[in-house]
């Protein structure tokens, strides 16, 4: 793809380190370009042995299929692992998106980063969503 | 379509499953964007199962793709735990779950019945970790992957859209990895040429360094000839004398005559035209031949010569003309490589069934290292060997193309300063067959 209008890169970043928890900030268009940068930042934080994950997706304007299959089987995979996945500041046109596609019962999505943070430290919360 | 164009659409005034059907449409662009700008297979594959994942709102799946031409599959796999099921899964292109993969029509569900028992158990590990369901991904007849599915996080059946949009993605991709899979052809392909290209350019050089040591070697024997034919025009000089220089400018024309050949042998190894034909013969009256040919070399040097050959040797099978420049080949590089007032040792024998013989010399000898390389074309073990002892690098190429062409061999064994042993072995004439005669003493 040819994207030239550069406000649509992802960012994916490792925003910071909690005790215990990394937060990954994404930016921009989440599609199949973007994918394998947050793909590798996830990979990077998995290799560290976080289980963990802060997902900030309030700067994101669009999240692909593919995108959607990354945040769906890391949350499977933390949970496995007895961490967890939460979703910080869902821009509406995403939760609209996970609304459509029913993954919003299965997401955790919080507006409050404390209690975001509170809910990834206690593991029997996030088993249950 | 800009994407706040589409994210209007999915807006809540429409109804779930037109924006449902949005979202999908959007998805499968997005799927044929990426999978243009996508060219190995391992990425598109991960992409691929990522896709479908979302697209159905699936939280555990895995990909099996046929791994090139063996018989096991490469595993992509998310929401599992994933190095147990790399390690578990024993799923193969030619087993039967994959065979029914290949004829099913769409979406199936995992089953175990009427499978192996060693797949009955990777079946059982896929349903334990909540992989449900299986679809093919194929390209006419041949099966391109095939995608396991776990359960939908929310429950639902898979709408008539949602399994034609799943349909509409796995055979874009099914096209695309052929492609991607032509693309890594077409890449180990190119490095292939590469490679060739090296070893033509190798060829190149060493074909360069041969023309200059036949520059060499052709001009000792024409000074040789030109000046002991001047010599001859003065009437002073003596009978006696006449007839030496007339012996010098002969045995010279005869080194020319040889080089020639060995230059036109040259070309038809390269242009694969040489020709052989053997017919039955007897190797130790051509090995006498030849050794009498060069006695006057051999005597130059102050070599002594030893022929030990059997007097039981059966006949063999053999070009005479070609293996009389196989032996000459040997018998010259013997001379060449001797220390002055050295030995050189013919030995025939039955070795293996077969007829043998060894060319030892007691001269320079041969790096291990170059053993291997020794019988290429223009190929010298060093450049400076051949200044001083002279010979263009051809007469072993032409030895062991000549060798294998009437199903000969031949090999060599060598230690550095003590002297080398060529040996050819031929095959005994078919007619002949007696038994094994003793090596000879």
């Amino acid at each position: 793809m040819n994207q030239t209008n550069t406000s649509f890169e992802v960012r994916a970043r490792i925003a910071r380190e909690e005790p215990g928890i990394v937060e990954l900030a994404l930016e921009g268009r989440l599609d199949a370009e973007a994918l394998p940068e947050v793909l590798l930042r996830i990979e990077e934080a998995r290799e560290k042995g976080c289980v963990r994950f802060l997902v900030a997706l309030d700067q994101v304007t669009f999240i692909g299929s593919a995108g959607i299959g990354v945040f769906l089987s890391l949350v499977e995979e933390m949970k496995n692992e007895g961490g967890g996945v939460v979703f910080l500041g869902v821009a509406p046109s995403i939760q609209r998106i996970f609304e459509v596609l029913n993954v919003l019962e299965f997401l955790m999505i919080r507006e409050d980063r404390e209690e975001a943070i509170r809910l990834l430290l206690s593991p029997e919360s996030i088993s249950t969503p | 379509m800009a994407e706040t164009e589409y994210l209007d659409f999915l807006g809540e005034e429409n109804p779930t499953a037109l924006r449902k059907h949005i979202l999908g449409l959007e998805t499968l662009l997005d799927l044929t964007r990426s999978l243009m700008v996508i060219q190995d297979r391992r990425t598109l594959d991960g992409f691929l199962l990522l896709t479908a994942m979302g697209l159905l709102s699936v939280s555990r799946a895995i990909l099996l793709a046929p791994d090139g031409s063996e018989d096991r599959f490469h595993l992509h796999v998310r929401g599992l735990r994933e190095k147990e099921i790399r390690s578990a899964l024993g799923l193969r292109p030619s087993g039967v779950f994959a065979r029914r993969m290949r004829v099913a029509s769409g979406i199936v569900e995992v089953r175990a019945d009427g499978l192996s028992k060693r797949e009955s158990g990777d079946i059982e590990l896929l349903r334990s970790n909540g992989i449900r369901y299986a679809v093919p991904i194929r390209v006419k007849d041949r099966l391109n992957g095939i995608l396991l599915l776990g359960e939908r996080v929310h429950g639902e059946k898979l709408s008539p859209f949602e399994n034609r949009m799943l349909r509409s993605i796995l055979d874009i991709a099914g096209v695309v990895m052929d492609n991607t899979e032509l693309y890594d052809d077409l890449r180990s392909a190119n490095r292939a040429m590469e490679a060739q290209n090296e070893r033509l350019k190798e060829l190149d050089r060493l074909k360069t360094e041969f023309l200059s040591n036949v520059g060499h070697e052709l001009r000792t024997p024409i000074t040789s000839v030109i000046g002991f034919a001047e010599c001859l025009r003065y009437p002073e000089i003596d009978e006696a004398t006449r007839m030496e220089f007339a012996g010098h400018i002969l045995e010279q024309g005869q080194r020319l005559s040889n080089l020639i050949d060995q230059v036109l042998d040259l070309s038809e190894i390269t242009e694969q035209t040489l020709r052989v034909e053997p017919r039955e013969a007897d190797l130790n009256e051509l090995v006498r031949e030849v050794a009498d040919s060069l006695r006057r070399e051999i005597e130059a040097k102050n070599l002594s010569i030893e022929l030990d050959l059997s007097p039981d040797l059966p006949p063999s099978r053999f070009d005479p003309k070609r293996t009389k420049r196989v032996v000459r080949n040997l018998l010259d590089n013997a001379i060449k490589f001797s220390h002055a007032k050295g030995r050189v040792r013919i030995s025939s024998e039955v070795m293996d069934g077969t007829v043998a013989l060894r060319v030892s010399d007691e001269g320079v000898g041969i790096p291990q290292g170059s053993l291997d390389s020794i019988f290429d074309s223009f190929r010298q073990v060093d450049g400076s060997e051949t200044r001083v002892h002279g010979g263009a690098g051809v007469g072993l190429a032409l030895v062991k193309e000549i060798m294998e062409s009437q199903n000969g061999s031949v090999s060599v064994e060598s230690t550095p300063g003590k002297g080398s042993t060529f040996t050819i072995q031929l095959p005994r004439s078919e007619e002949n067959q007696i038994p094994e005669t003793p090596p000879a003493r």
